[in-house]
């Protein structure tokens, strides 16, 4: 198939002419092309950059394998930054793996999360899982470089995804009691909020999600500092139904999948004393999954997290609130792909167990 | 023969442990399980750090990226085995420009190609752990509290913290990532990246282990303490990469504050001590040992 290109420089009018505007003349070496054979693995989604990638990684040099040079003096290896399509197809095929979309918009706490949930296991094994690898360890990294005190903040942020860049983070996990027999891969989507916010008002940008397709979870975020804020909390809630139904309705989220309404940021919920208030107030979420689409997904969850508390005295250090029982839900489930009826007799709710159980 | 790598960030102690390695094989002083058979072609290295051993200087580190290629034949004092050990000594900056820099040297990637085992180096004083800002603000806050002027001339603690600005940050530097990742990822090249035989048998040498002696006995233990991340990642990989944990003083002590002790020792192999992962007392050879049980291809 013919190679589509793209680039993030958006002077750039390489799809058009074929010519760098940076003066590369192999487009390979361009930081911005973003272009490639199409993709024909199991993902066919287009991917954020609004373009499918081939398995066919023929313009990339090997990682693994020396230059061919005439003295082979150099040995590249991988660099374990955000898995492209076929780094993310061969660990599916390989070992029991899961999908995690992690939608919300802007500042919502995405990328947060997936790396507060990595950094946690600098610590210890976390959740009744050791830390078994990761072939995105360099992105990971980089994403937690605002945290520590080495990056001159004050403090701790994680660097906003800029459209166009993020991608998918990884995550190879052994369940403690099962080290040496049992792996499980997290494969997370990385995106930039402004293509969940345009996911939510036009079907067409739905597809651009990476990963959607074959998610077994869908986690959307409500970002707890703005639904803290009465003047903006109803936007909060109606934009997280809105991008659920649309997912839902477009038929790309599979019905087999499971949803989390997650709310980050809790440590300002609690320090506003808005527990309870916040509680009720999605209960109308609860209310507009239950009564309009309990058959189209498998299950849905509300949760609660503060995964990078601002405050010193907000949680106890290294907490992590909430990240322990979200992995054990992403964990505990996959994508039932034997579910396809639309009738159900019993809707599979989780919010009153997760309730009691989390006190949200 | 069995090759052995011996692998570590700059300043782990892998070649003071080579240097008292050969001379503990070659003077056969302590009557190891295995005894250096013969001197073999070309010494001059291991001649060179063994004599800055016994004189209990310190290893030169010109941050120069080198590899030494040495070679030793060995014998099994009780089955009579012969080994022709390579144990190829490679700057730790080789290995740092690996993380750093995602490539190394032919030379290096040959050396690991053909490794039938590894020793890590962990120096107990050369693991870094960033600090989380949020710690650093706790702590901050603990010393302004407990420095905190009379009730009537007291601020909130929480202004009297240092006011700096978010504004002047540093970009990412890969030197910054915590010791664990660094090796981790190691690791990971290991197993996809390079065309080495798995399993691989790891020996984690904590070097300098007598700074450690007072606050451990289990160098297991010391490693799922100070290198949690990386402990996890050693059990869960124990298919591929079997592991033991080893804490290892080669020197005896502290140079140069103790070189006169040391240099009175009367039988240099004396200054060295060995602690097996669960606390039992080993060799300096007990790494050679285990890796050579361990290896498939001297096993059968």
């Amino acid at each position: 198939m013919d190679n589509i290109q793209n680039c993030s420089e958006g002077s750039c009018d390489v799809n058009e002419t074929g010519v760098c505007i940076e003066g590369f003349e192999d487009l390979r070496d361009c930081p911005n092309f973003k272009g490639g054979p199409s993709d024909t693995s199991v993902d066919t989604q287009t991917d954020a950059t609004g373009e499918t990638q081939s398995e066919q990684q023929a313009t990339e040099p090997d990682e693994g394998r020396s230059e061919r040079t005439d003295e082979e003096r150099i040995h590249h290896v991988s660099p374990r930054e955000e898995l492209d399509h076929e780094e993310a197809n061969a660990i599916l095929r390989s070992e029991d793996s899961r999908i995690v979309v992690v939608a919300g918009p802007a500042d919502s706490g995405k990328t947060t999360l997936m790396s507060s949930l990595y950094s946690r296991f600098q610590y210890n094994s976390f959740a009744g899982y050791c830390f078994a690898g990761s072939q995105s360890l360099v992105a990971f990294e980089k994403r937690r470089h605002q945290t520590r005190v080495a990056s001159g903040r004050i403090t701790p942020d994680t660097p906003r995804t800029v459209v166009g860049f993020g991608g998918l983070l990884h995550l190879r996990l052994a369940p403690t009691d099962a080290l040496k027999s049992e792996k499980h891969n997290l494969i997370f989507t990385d995106l930039a909020g402004e293509h969940f916010t345009n996911a939510k008002d036009t079907a067409e940008a739905v597809d651009s999600i990476p990963g959607l397709k074959r998610a077994d979870h869908l986690a959307i975020l409500l970002d707890g500092e703005r639904l803290a804020d009465t003047g903006e909390r109803h936007s909060v809630r109606v934009q997280a139904q809105t991008l659920f139904r649309r997912v839902v309705e477009t038929g790309v989220l599979h019905r087999g999948a499971h949803v989390q309404f997650v709310v980050t940021k809790w440590d300002i919920i609690d320090a506003e004393e808005m527990v309870e208030e916040t509680r009720e107030f999605l209960d109308a979420t609860d209310q507009y999954v239950d009564t309009r689409f309990s058959d189209r997904i498998a299950s849905w969850t509300f949760l609660k997290t503060a995964a990078l508390p601002v405050r010193s005295d907000a949680t106890p250090p290294r907490s992590y609130s909430g990240l322990e029982s979200l992995l054990k839900l992403w964990m505990s489930r996959s994508v039932d792909r034997t579910y396809h009826t639309a009738t159900r007799t019993e809707p599979k709710r989780d919010k009153l167990r997760q309730y009691e159980k989390l006190g949200l | 023969m069995p090759n052995i790598l011996l692998t570590g960030l700059p300043g782990t102690g892998k070649t003071t442990y080579l240097a008292a390695l050969w001379h503990c094989l070659e003077s056969d002083e302590l009557s190891l399980p295995i005894y250096a058979s013969e001197l073999g072609e070309d010494v001059s290295y291991l001649s060179s750090i063994r004599d800055r051993w016994l004189n209990c200087r310190q290893m030169t580190h010109t941050g120069e990226r080198k590899l030494h290629p040495t070679q030793f034949n060995l014998r099994h004092r009780e089955s009579s085995a012969h080994y022709s050990l390579g144990v190829p000594d490679l700057s730790g900056e080789l290995y740092s420009d690996l993380w750093r820099d995602r490539q190394c040297p032919s030379g290096l990637a040959a050396a690991i190609n053909a490794s039938d085992g590894i020793i890590l180096f962990i120096h107990p004083r050369e693991v870094h752990e960033p600090t989380p800002i949020i710690d650093a603000v706790r702590m901050a806050e603990e010393v302004t509290n407990a420095t905190q002027l009379p009730a009537n001339n007291a601020e909130p603690a929480e202004n009297q913290t240092p006011q700096h600005s978010n504004t002047d940050q540093a970009s990412w530097d890969a030197e910054s990532s915590p010791t664990q990742v660094k090796l981790i990822d190691f690791f990971q090249h290991l197993r996809y990246d390079f065309m080495t035989d798995l399993p691989l048998p790891v020996a984690v040498l904590v070097s300098a282990w007598d700074l450690e002696q007072k606050d451990y006995s289990e160098p297991d233990r010391w490693l799922a303490d100070r290198l949690p991340m990386l402990h996890q990642y050693l059990l869960a990989s124990d298919h591929s990469l079997p592991s033991k944990v080893f804490g290892v003083s080669a020197q005896g002590g502290k140079l140069p504050d103790d070189r006169e002790a040391l240099a009175n020792t009367t039988i240099p192999s004396d200054r060295i001590s060995v602690v097996t992962d669960d606390g039992s007392s080993g060799t300096i050879a007990s790494p050679l040992l285990w890796l050579f049980r361990t290896i498939p291809e001297l096993n059968g």
